[in-house]
């Protein structure tokens, strides 16, 4: 086939252009990393001057006129999540009302979140919550149905537009079940439902069913059945006529709480439909057995062929007491078992042991080296977790764990890069619990030097404040991150959620904490930081460069504060 | 077809972002503590200066300069492509001191792979004032050969500063045997199945047989101290 030299050539000449436009971004990224070039700083810093908080009114306006400028504009979910959180319930409703009406969902969503934390706080804003139940995502209809049911009295305008979300078979389950539930919330006063609560009572989905019947028994207030009753009736009770009687007597529970515990495990031994499987791994959450035989039940759960029973089953294991060291083998057992999910609960279940749990660390390790690869991420950072959280009493694991901060360690192989740093930040942060050796320092220098990710230099930071007299190398790179980390690096952390998860990073990993790592591990360095104390105290004072800080982060920043004070 | 405004950007935007990478300061931080005047905050910190920073030793960013007789010969029989297409072996190119360092095109972090590329080009200006261009040779492997083709690689180099010749070179390895070439060079980076998943800074040092005399890592080397190296090595 002949090709057209002309055509050709325009073909090159554009992949050429779109390649230098392609490293040119990269280029520019690299400038933008330059703390004078970090607008997002200079501008929240320029805004903000300590006023909010004041009740100073125009003060506030720019707040929020700014936060909607940030959120709206570019539908930054993440950084929105990080902030509403921290928001009060004035500014809230002022800046999230609006961006209930936002054409990306996922913006409107978080917003939604963050003003239903706010509870009845969040009132005045009740038209738009409403509206929010007629939304075209489900998930905003999902979240719209709990928080509106939380609400106290006015609930009850809810109920027509979740009865009609109940109906409406073009919703999903989920979307169905969250309107049953959110009807059983608001009680007597959704009596009109009634009918079409007990007729979801038999749809096929478990979850939508139990729910519905479960919503209808508290409409009626039915009383639970007592103790007795209870009893003699055996698992047979809770698949009749009684049942909602009869799980509401678990869930109060009119029986002592082991008994009660125990009746469950009977019944999720009876293998029962699915719907009370799932109710009987509730209660079971509830209850808090520490028996080896509720373990094992819901050890059988977690393997249900029904999603719903192994995510019940599941909840339930992460809400058992750490009580009992007779479980610390059999949980030994189960991290090791091919099953992800039942390693994972089984690593947390271990982690929550603490220090009581050292034998379980060789058999975590040895675990994150047989299963590896992204399917077996999240079981690692568990592992990973569990090690953590025996501190010192772990010490056998330094060398291990320093070992897989080299860039060749196995551990990263087959990761995307996003995986690869969450998983080396996590092997530093257990590092950093378990008491970091000198071994650890190339690692740490790296990140500290070269990092463009602010979670893993958090993590690096920590380790470093612990290596002491090791750690003096690291001082000058400390005082580089005080002076260098901009708040456009927040962005990065929502990347982390996984991290966050599992192995509870730096808390709140933004600039603000990372100077304030940085200041405590220079402190806890002592007098090898002499040197580089001085140019902190002279950073702190330069009115033309002040330290990263925001609103929402105003405890961290005055903690800084007063580090900064200590060292004078 | 209107393609004037596309390469007008981009020759723009390619002479805008070399004239930032030719801003970036390399070797001349004192202390990151207190940037001298007219120094960018940020800019990176080599080895030797964190070194002498914070008193550290200089071993924990590289390894000791080795004397022929306690060098290692490396496994070179891998098979590359250079910048401009042809086909060779390691072996064969490197005929006199070499030094090698590693970077892929794609790479997202700003404080890694550019700032490599941008050093091995200040690398080869100071080794042409030293008169050693010509005597000793420069090479760029990247970690990602399944992406990056000569002309990528040639692109890559083009931005950041680095000028590709006979004796400063951008090499890919064959896509299979990529890993077994990081892998004889003791490369520090591991792999997932679109490339590199972790990968670390590297600069190593080979004699002109071949063999390994030293190898800086961690941080950005000292360019003055890799020019003494292949000095060194030259007059061998």
């Amino acid at each position: 086939m002949m090709t057209n030299p002309v055509s050709s050539l325009r073909r090159r000449v554009f992949a050429g252009a779109l390649a230098l436009a392609f490293f040119c971004k990269q280029g520019a990224a690299w400038a933008d990393s330059r703390p004078e070039q970090d607008a997002f700083t200079r501008q929240s810093l320029e805004a903000q001057a300590g006023q909010i908080r004041r009740g100073d009114e125009a003060a506030h306006r720019e707040y929020v006129a700014q936060m909607l400028s940030l959120f709206g504009k570019t539908g930054n979910t993440a950084f929105l999540r990080e902030c509403s959180a921290n928001l009060s319930a004035r500014e809230a409703l002022a800046v999230l009302t609006p961006l209930l009406q936002h054409t990306n969902a996922d913006v409107r969503f978080v917003a939604l979140d963050g003003l239903l934390l706010h509870k009845r706080e969040a009132l005045p804003a009740l038209t738009n919550l409403l509206a929010c139940l007629s939304d075209p995502d489900e998930r905003v209809i999902v979240e719209a149905a709990d928080g509106v049911s939380q609400l106290g009295k006015v609930s009850v305008y809810a109920v027509p537009a979740l009865q009609r979300i109940l109906l409406t078979s073009a919703y999903s389950a989920a979307t169905r079940r969250a309107a049953a539930g959110a009807l059983g919330e608001i009680g007597p006063p959704a009596q009109m439902t009634l009918a079409a609560l007990d007729a979801a009572a038999h749809d096929p989905h478990a979850g939508l069913a139990l729910t519905a019947l479960v919503a209808a028994g508290e409409i009626r207030r039915q009383p639970p059945l007592s103790c007795e009753e209870l009893e003699t009736g055996g698992p047979a009770i809770f698949l009749g006529a009684k049942a909602y009687r009869a799980l509401e007597a678990t869930r109060v529970p009119v029986c002592p709480p082991d008994e009660s515990a125990g009746l469950m495990v009977h019944l999720l031994a009876s293998h029962p439909p699915a719907p009370l499987r799932v109710e009987a791994c509730r209660i079971l959450g509830k209850l808090a057995p520490d028996s080896l035989e509720a373990v094992n039940v819901l050890f059988d759960q977690i393997e249900d062929p029904e999603p719903l029973v192994a995510q019940a089953a599941a909840d339930a294991m992460d809400a058992l007491p750490a009580k009992n060291p007779a479980l610390i083998p059999v949980l030994i057992e189960g991290a090791s078992q091919s099953n992800g999910l039942k390693a994972i609960l089984c690593a947390r279940f271990l982690a929550r042991f603490g220090p009581d749990a050292a034998s379980a660390a060789p058999a975590m390790l040895a675990d994150i080296g047989h299963f590896r690869g992204p399917e077996n991420f999240g079981r690692s950072l568990a592992c990973l977790a569990a090690v953590r959280a025996t501190g010192t009493n772990a010490s056998g694991t330094r060398s291990n764990l320093s070992a897989w901060l080299t860039e060749t360690a196995v551990i990263y192989t087959g990761l995307d890069q996003h995986h690869a740093k969450q998983m080396r930040a996590a092997v530093l942060l257990t590092l950093a619990d378990v008491g970091p050796t000198a071994d650890a320092l190339p690692a740490v220098l790296d990140e500290l030097a070269n990092s463009s990710s602010l979670p893993l230099q958090a993590a690096a930071v920590r380790v470093a404040g612990l290596l002491q007299e090791q750690g003096r190398v690291c001082v000058p790179r400390l005082c580089e991150l005080l002076n260098r980390v901009g708040l456009d690096a927040a962005v990065d952390l929502d990347n982390f959620d996984a991290l966050t998860e599992e192995m509870q990073p730096v808390p709140g990993a933004h600039p603000t904490s990372v100077c304030l790592e940085s200041i405590r591990a220079l402190r806890r360095l002592g007098p090898a930081a002499r040197p580089a104390l001085a140019v902190v105290r002279q950073r702190a004072a330069d009115p033309a460069r002040p330290l990263p800080y925001f609103p929402p982060y105003q405890r961290e920043a005055a903690e800084l504060a007063d580090a900064l004070a200590k060292m004078q | 077809m209107k393609l004037t405004p596309f390469i007008a950007i981009g020759c723009l935007a390619a002479l805008w972002s070399s004239s930032c990478s030719s801003r970036q300061p390399q070797s001349t931080m004192t202390s990151c503590c207190s940037p001298s005047k007219g120094e960018v905050a940020g800019a990176p910190m080599t080895a030797s200066n964190q070194a002498a920073a914070s008193g550290a030793s200089m071993d924990l960013f590289a390894t000791p300069f080795l004397a022929p007789a306690a060098r290692r010969t490396l496994a070179l029989d891998d098979r590359v492509t250079t910048q401009d297409g042809k086909v060779t072996t390691l072996r064969e190119l490197v005929d006199r001191p070499t030094a090698i360092s590693f970077a892929y095109s794609q790479c997202a972090n700003p404080n890694k792979c550019p700032r490599v590329v941008n050093t091995m080009g200040l690398l080869r200006g100071d080794l042409e004032k030293a008169g050693l261009l010509g005597r000793v040779r420069l090479a760029l492997i990247t970690y990602d050969p399944g992406h990056d083709t000569p002309a990528v690689m040639r692109g890559f180099a083009r931005i950041n500063g680095y000028m590709l010749d006979d004796d400063s070179l951008f090499l890919r390895p064959e896509v299979d045997a990529g890993h077994k070439l990081f892998h004889d060079l003791e490369v520090r980076a591991s792999f997932n199945d679109n490339g590199v998943a972790l990968h670390g800074i590297q600069l190593i040092i080979l004699d002109k047989k071949g063999r390994l005399a030293r190898s800086y890592h961690t941080l950005l080397w000292d360019n003055h101290q890799a020019v003494d190296d292949l000095r060194r090595l030259a007059e061998e």
